[in-house]
């Protein structure tokens, strides 16, 4: 059995999450609570070391770039959602920046991966594979297509084997998913027994 | 003023990014420094969100705060966080978070806490395969057969009983068979959907149609 605190600690989170599988209980509790505190603590540590200090110190300073200062005093009026309802409006102004920045990227960078996605679908239709993966995509589109033909059997047929396509997709999503949720599940109780237990597997 | 503003804000943003992407490589707009205005815009937009660094924090405190002041079921609770939440805050922000207390309990008790959660999902998952996977219908049988190929795929039992030299490759092969054609061919289709719908929403966004993310009047 380990000796070690923090394998020990460790062990006892893990044993107070597992507990909800009975029912829901104050140590389960304890443990999601916890969870909430480090990661909302650990993302404001981690923002403050790792992007606005050091962006003080090589753009601010260094570079001398102090109008990054008023963008730093726009992102401050996010906080006027905390205020009354008659100056809470303010932070439209940081919500808007960030909104308007998005934009520009989705109406200018953003469809070319997509442009790229359909021009590799018809890419060397010379393989019978390429043909197979052209038409399964074709067939999936049609699925989508909820308004031309939607009403003629032969559409209705097609769109049926697009269908068949998408749960193919959706079949190998949520076997992946079990198969990763699984692989979890055997790390933890891997720790348990090996590591804190030092049940050699 | 308190809705068209942040709207032409908006606008300018769109088109300055616009231009700055579009352009930028027959006009190369740099600064003095030499960093390129593109690169030093996207800077100052990360910068902006450090303004906001503590919104998390006080949304918790907001939050637990009026369940404490109202004594709300398990409001001990809520002192319990808050307390967890500012101590390894302020441990963090005054060391550095590699500093060994800092990790100590970032490795001892979020990690461990974090990936228990996610395969606690495990159990819950077979519940939801069984309910799933019923054969109702031509699409389940599909969908069945698609996951019981991958879980297999994934498994070393599933080599065991047909392994990657036997006829098609096995389990392994078909795995892979079924991951680079029908199931890139049926991603490529949905997300060609989510494009068309994000492109919908932001130029609904972009005339002044859409204005939720200004919020309400």
């Amino acid at each position: 059995m380990s000796t070690n605190p923090q394998t020990w600690v460790a062990a006892l989170c893990t044993l107070a999450v597992y507990s909800y599988l009975y029912k829901e209980n104050i140590f389960f509790r304890i443990a999601e609570h916890t969870m909430i505190a480090l990661a909302v603590a650990h993302s404001l540590v981690t923002g403050w070391h790792n992007t606005f200090i050091p962006y003080i110190e090589t753009h601010v300073k260094t570079k001398g770039w102090w109008w990054f200062w008023i963008f730093f005093a726009f992102g401050v009026l996010y906080y006027a959602r905390f205020l009354p309802a008659r100056y809470a409006w303010i932070t439209r102004y940081p919500v808007s920046i960030s909104v308007g920045w998005a934009l520009g990227y989705y109406f200018s960078l953003f469809p070319r991966q997509y442009a790229v996605q359909i021009a590799d679908s018809v890419r060397d239709l010379g393989q019978f594979e390429n043909i197979l993966f052209f038409l399964m995509f074709v067939l999936s589109m049609m699925y989508f297509f909820l308004t031309v033909g939607g009403n003629s059997k032969t559409f209705q047929q097609i769109s049926k084997v697009g269908r068949w396509i998408l749960m193919i997709n959706f079949g190998a999503a949520f076997g992946n998913t079990v198969s990763g949720r699984i692989s979890l599940f055997l790390g933890r109780l891997s720790f348990l027994l090996s590591d804190w237990l030092g049940i050699s597997l | 003023m308190r809705k068209e503003v942040p709207f032409i804000i908006s606008l300018i943003f769109a088109a300055f990014r616009f231009a700055l992407e579009a352009f930028d490589g027959p006009y190369n707009y740099t600064l003095v420094s030499g960093d390129k205005l593109l690169n030093a815009m996207s800077w100052a937009m990360t910068f902006m969100s450090c303004g906001a660094l503590f919104l998390g924090v006080l949304n918790l405190f907001r939050i637990h705060g009026n369940n404490i002041r109202r004594r709300r079921p398990h409001w001990q609770l809520s002192v319990y966080l808050l307390v967890v939440l500012v101590f390894q805050s302020l441990l963090g922000l005054f060391t550095h978070h590699t500093h060994p207390a800092y990790a100590w309990s970032y490795q001892g008790i979020y990690v461990p806490i974090d990936s228990t959660m996610f395969s606690l999902l495990a159990f819950y998952i077979a519940s939801a395969a069984y309910r799933a996977f019923r054969v109702r219908n031509s699409d389940a049988a599909v969908m069945l057969a698609a996951a019981f190929f991958l879980m297999m795929g994934n498994v070393p039992i599933g080599e065991l009983i047909w392994g990657p030299n036997g006829p098609l490759g096995g389990f392994t092969g078909i795995k892979d068979w079924i991951l680079r054609v029908p199931n890139a061919a049926g991603n490529r289709a949905i997300n060609l959907g989510i494009f068309l719908g994000i492109m919908a929403t932001q130029s609904r966004i972009l005339l002044g149609i859409e204005r939720r993310h200004l919020g309400q009047e």
